[in-house]
């Protein structure tokens, strides 16, 4: 069995292909650059040079093409642009034009069996209670162009199921870092609090109560990347191949209320100040900018959402062994 | 194979990557729908230029052309010029050429659609290809683009307001972007909302661009008509849900692909045409002669539940009628040298709603129809003495009242239809449909001749074929022949008769075509053939002269008097008691009919060309059926099918002076029989 790997290059993909690396032949990772540095303690390997927003994703030609798009049995489709300074066409273009030019291309592997695509929980409308695994929400509103761009992909994914292949849509939350190394490349979700909080912790420290604009129930979707990497091999080795379509939510049960979460935070900076919650309005809003949380995380703030794991549970029962208490001291014991 | 990158710009969430088979070749059909986001369009297209063969982009402000100069929108501009390698097509040139074709070609075939309809244009300056042929069908055009761009409070009425608006307006609008947040809101339900608003609602038919009307809320076009260039599958499910009634698309879906736009449609005649070359308009005349591409209309909601209304045209039928109002009891009895003065004096009445058939079910689709009948108030001989033009005008009245009491189609009774030109001026004028009834009168006719045959049992009749000879007098006329040719059908021989051998002639090849084997003679006078014809039919204008000698017709013989005035005087038919003559069949609608007025006629019984109007209702076919004095034997067949499957049904036989009964048709065929044996017994007694 060989696996064709998009954004093999990434923080998740770089898990991923480490991962599946032990179960397939051969992980193909498909990226611009070749041999990477960070790879190369993996043996059965191999660098496909090519681009997902090019209409002919493979540079490859002819035979060679032919062959190499024989051998593949399984695509995992992880490849994103996640980067909140990148403009809005430039996501769109990663995200919803490499989506469809990797659907088209799936369609020339004879011997596909499946096709896993990494969405993102985001998908969901914070204005409702309950994300269904089964379909997407009727969503026009996105407050950023990442949700935005990945609704529009997980669409095309969603409304084009092949006869061919099964497809499988994986969901995963918010994902933090390593939970045994606790690496994390980049700030992001609950670390730009974390950060907030180690910058104001004097303050914080003589500030008995704190207005700020949340809901106190609003539940952190959050993941360890390598649970996250692990559960995502784990679903691969235990396909079936036989439900056309099966979506993942994979989000760490026990997921910390958000008040919960700053009760942690407080304990990390040693504070025992009061949040008071108030509805979301602009001024409050502009302060937890001053403290330097973006625009995205804000929908994660007044979210009511909570997640189905339904169809999860019963392929991966082993999501209720990552639970928020057995890795919160990577994100907090981070300095 | 080739590829087509389609860019939506004015829709959101509906991108695909297909490839698809089409003028025999497949192409790879890419469409991403960027949402306004000139920024995002423009980079997909610097992207993608050189990696596809035609850049298609759908959304964008055209160019407005003036007959000095255009306006082009800066945005367009930038779009249009982004590709160095690929051609970007944008769907203009099918649009400039194919819209106005196909506004027309609809016009011409269903020329109510358009009649006398306020016709309000979003935004006229986005959808010039409509406005030419619009304005010259309808003078009434409403153009929101004031509001529409700029929410403006006024509206432009004309094609040259709305150039002068632009040209006064350009430098305004090309610094304008163009973007979601200016579109206006058309749903405001406020009673403040702008008189301009109010009266571009008001219009009977909205005209707009998919483009246009996909971002649009469209709550306001709940039972509403509209023109419209394209729906996509996913404006179709928008249209649906808004509630609207019905839908003109000048380029419906194409069954090879339903994902068709105009200018994925231009893209292909590039790619056809090769790189380096311009689409030019001789192309798209090709191409809509090759896919035969014509417009039609979508009913999205119809309420099958609501009953359908039908309106008929009536008037009194003699000075007497004008009496029977109830408040006209005292004077009832001076009616003889009142009736004149009241004749003359009630013609100046305008015509006036007079009562309802209700509770009209057909027997084939359950639909439930209800008739309103309207009345003239001139009396035959007032009708037959004033001039056309005012009896149009009257007509014309009440079919406007008709359509705004909601009836979807107007017939033409009696003495009303056969003013001036039969219908034709009315039918033009009219705001619904108009029909004479003709059709179904003269089935119902022949229906009555059949039934006065088999009646009277003097004809053989095998496997529904009459042993017998039949012959229309008249028959070069319109009814005439249609009857000569129906009849031909079901009779072993038929004579036709008139005076003009040479029609005669060619009508013997006429039904030759239909029946081959029928047996037709051709005669210039009638009474040579009138001894051994089982039934005869007179259709002459012969207005009052003899043209049949009633003594030597054979004793037993139907004789049906289609002619008004009756060629059959009532005299002559007293000396025959052996002959039957019949005038005209009455019908009776099916379901359990209340007439609420007299209409001249007994219990639920109906003219037939009331029928024919509560048929077309029953069927949904609202169109001007008949029409004029001629008839049309397609259409007699037609209406014969439709009334058999809707159940309208002969119910009595008209002679010269009411119903004939069953008594007198025994009467007639014991005389019959005694004549018959008169002459054996003389040849008896000879010898």
């Amino acid at each position: 069995m060989n696996i064709l790997i998009t954004g093999g290059t990434g923080f998740l993909g770089g898990h991923l292909v480490g991962e599946l690396s032990r179960t397939f032949k051969t992980v193909y990772v498909l990226s611009r650059q070749q041999n990477l540095e960070k790879f190369k303690h993996i043996s059965n390997i191999e660098f496909i040079t090519g681009d997902i927003t090019n209409l002919e994703v493979i540079a490859f030609e002819g035979k060679v093409l032919t062959d190499f798009l024989d051998s593949v049995d399984v695509v995992l489709h992880a490849a994103a642009l996640y980067d909140l300074a990148a403009s809005h066409s430039a996501t769109f273009l990663q995200n919803v034009v490499g989506t469809q030019n990797i659907m088209h291309l799936l369609n020339s592997m004879k011997n596909l069996k499946s096709f896993y695509y990494i969405s993102t929980i985001a998908v969901g409308d914070p204005d409702t209670f309950f994300l269904e695994e089964n379909q997407l929400p009727v969503r026009s509103n996105f407050t950023d162009a990442y949700s935005e761009t990945k609704y529009l992909a997980e669409q095309i994914v969603r409304e084009n199921p092949s006869e061919k292949f099964v497809t499988r849509i994986i969901r995963p939350g918010i994902i933090v870092g390593d939970s045994v190394t606790g690496k994390m490349p980049k700030i992001d979700g609950p670390y730009y609090f974390i950060k907030a909080f180690e910058k104001y912790a004097k303050a914080l420290k003589y500030t008995p109560i704190v207005p700020l604009s949340f809901n106190p129930r609003a539940k952190l979707p959050i993941i360890p990347v390598d649970h996250c990497a692990r559960f995502i091999r784990l679903l691969i080795e235990r396909d079936d191949f036989k439900k056309a379509l099966k979506t993942y939510h994979l989000v760490s049960s026990e997921s910390p209320s958000l008040d919960e979460f700053l009760g942690d935070l407080n304990n990390m900076v040693g504070a025992k100040t009061y949040y008071f919650a108030v509805k979301e309005n602009k001024f409050h809003n502009s302060l937890l900018k001053l403290l330097g949380i973006p625009d995205e995380v804000l929908p994660f703030m007044f979210s009511r959402l909570s997640y189905d794991k339904t169809s999860t549970l019963e392929d991966l029962p082993e999501i209720n062994e990552s639970t928020y208490s057995s890795f919160k001291h990577i994100l907090f014991g981070r300095s | 194979m080739k590829t087509i990158l389609s860019l939506a710009f004015a829709q959101d969430q509906y991108n695909f990557d297909e490839e698809i088979e089409f003028f025999g070749e497949v192409y790879r059909v890419i469409q991403y729908s960027t949402n306004f986001d000139v920024e995002l369009t423009e980079n997909l297209i610097k992207k993608y230029d050189g990696q596809c063969d035609v850049i298609c982009i759908t959304g964008i402000p055209q160019k407005i052309k003036f007959k000095k100069g255009f306006f082009l929108h800066p945005d367009t501009y930038r779009l249009k010029t982004a590709a160095k390698h690929t051609p970007i097509v944008d769907g203009q040139i099918i649009k400039d050429v194919y819209i106005p074709y196909a506004l027309r070609l609809y016009y011409l075939k269903h020329p109510q659609f358009f009649s006398k309809k306020k016709i309000g244009f979003y935004a006229a300056s986005l959808n010039i290809g409509f406005v030419e042929p619009l304005s010259e069908i309808c003078s009434d055009l409403v153009m929101a683009d004031p509001f529409f761009i700029m929410k403006l409070p006024f509206n432009l009425h004309s094609a040259r307001s709305l150039e002068k608006f632009l040209k006064i307006l350009s430098p305004i609008l090309k610094a304008m972007k163009v973007q979601k947040k200016f579109v206006p809101d058309f749903d405001n339900d406020s009673k403040f909302k702008s008189r301009a608003l109010d009266e571009f609602l008001g219009c009977d038919i909205l005209v707009g661009n998919e483009a246009n009307i996909n971002f649009l809320n469209l709550s306001h076009l709940k039972g509403r008509t509209l023109i419209i260039d394209i729906v996509s599958p996913q404006l179709e499910k928008k249209l649906q849900d808004s509630g609207l009634k019905e839908a003109l698309i000048c380029l419906p879906q194409l069954s090879v692909y339903p994902k068709i736009n105009y200018s994925i449609l231009e893209g292909l005649i590039q790619i056809k045409k090769g790189v380096g070359t311009i689409v030019t308009q001789d192309d798209v005349i090709k191409l809509v002669e090759e896919v035969k591409l014509s417009p039609t209309v979508k009913t999205f909601y119809e309420d099958i539940e609501e009953v359908t209304k039908f309106s008929f045209v009536i008037h009194p039928l003699s000075r007497s009628f004008l009496f029977t109002h109830p408040y006209a009891k005292y004077i009832k009895k001076y009616s003889r040298p009142l009736g004149k003065l009241t004749e003359d004096l009630i013609a100046f009445s305008p015509g006036f709603y007079y009562g309802k058939i209700d509770g009209i079910v057909s027997e084939k689709n359950g639909r439930k129809v209800e008739g309103l009948i309207y009345t003239v108030t001139e009396t035959p001989k007032k009708l037959m003495e004033s001039k056309p033009d005012v009896i149009y005008r009257k007509i014309l009245k009440l079919c406007e009242k008709a359509d705004a009491a909601g009836s979807k189609i107007m017939g033409l009774g009696a003495y009303t239809k056969i003013v001036g030109d039969a219908g034709v001026t009315i039918e033009k004028l009219s705001p619904i449909p108009v029909t004479t009834g003709n059709s179904l009168s003269a089935a119902s006719t022949l229906w009555a001749a059949k039934l006065a045959v088999e009646k009277l049992g003097f004809v053989k009749k095998i496997d529904g074929q009459f042993k017998g000879t039949v012959m229309v007098v008249g028959a070069t006329g319109s009814i005439g022949a249609v009857s000569a040719k129906i009849l031909a059908l079901s009779w072993d021989k038929i004579v036709i008769a008139a005076p003009r051998a040479y029609k005669l002639m060619e009508l013997k090849e006429e039904i030759l075509k239909i029946n081959p084997k029928a047996k037709v003679e051709v005669s210039t006078d009638a009474d040579n053939y009138s001894n051994i014809c089982d039934l005869i039919i007179t259709t002459t204008s012969g207005q009052g002269k003899t043209v049949l000698d009633i003594m030597k017709v054979k004793p037993g013989c139907v004789i049906c008097d289609v002619s008004r005035p009756f060629d059959i005087k009532e005299e002559e038919a007293i000396r025959r008691p052996d002959v039957m003559i019949i005038a005209s069949g009455e019908v009776t609608l099916p379901g359990d009919v209340d007439i609420n007025i007299d209409i001249g006629l007994e219990g639920n019984i109906v003219y037939a060309c009331l029928a024919e109007t509560a048929l077309l209702a029953m069927d949904g076919k609202f169109e001007s059926f008949t029409l004029s004095r001629n008839i049309n034997y397609e259409k007699v067949i037609e209406i014969d099918r439709m009334a058999r499957e809707h159940g309208v049904k002969l119910s009595q036989i008209m002679g010269h002076s009411g119903f004939i009964t069953d008594a007198e048709f025994e009467l007639c065929k014991e005389h019959a029989m005694v004549k018959l044996e008169r002459p054996k017994k003389r040849e008896k007694h000879e010898p």
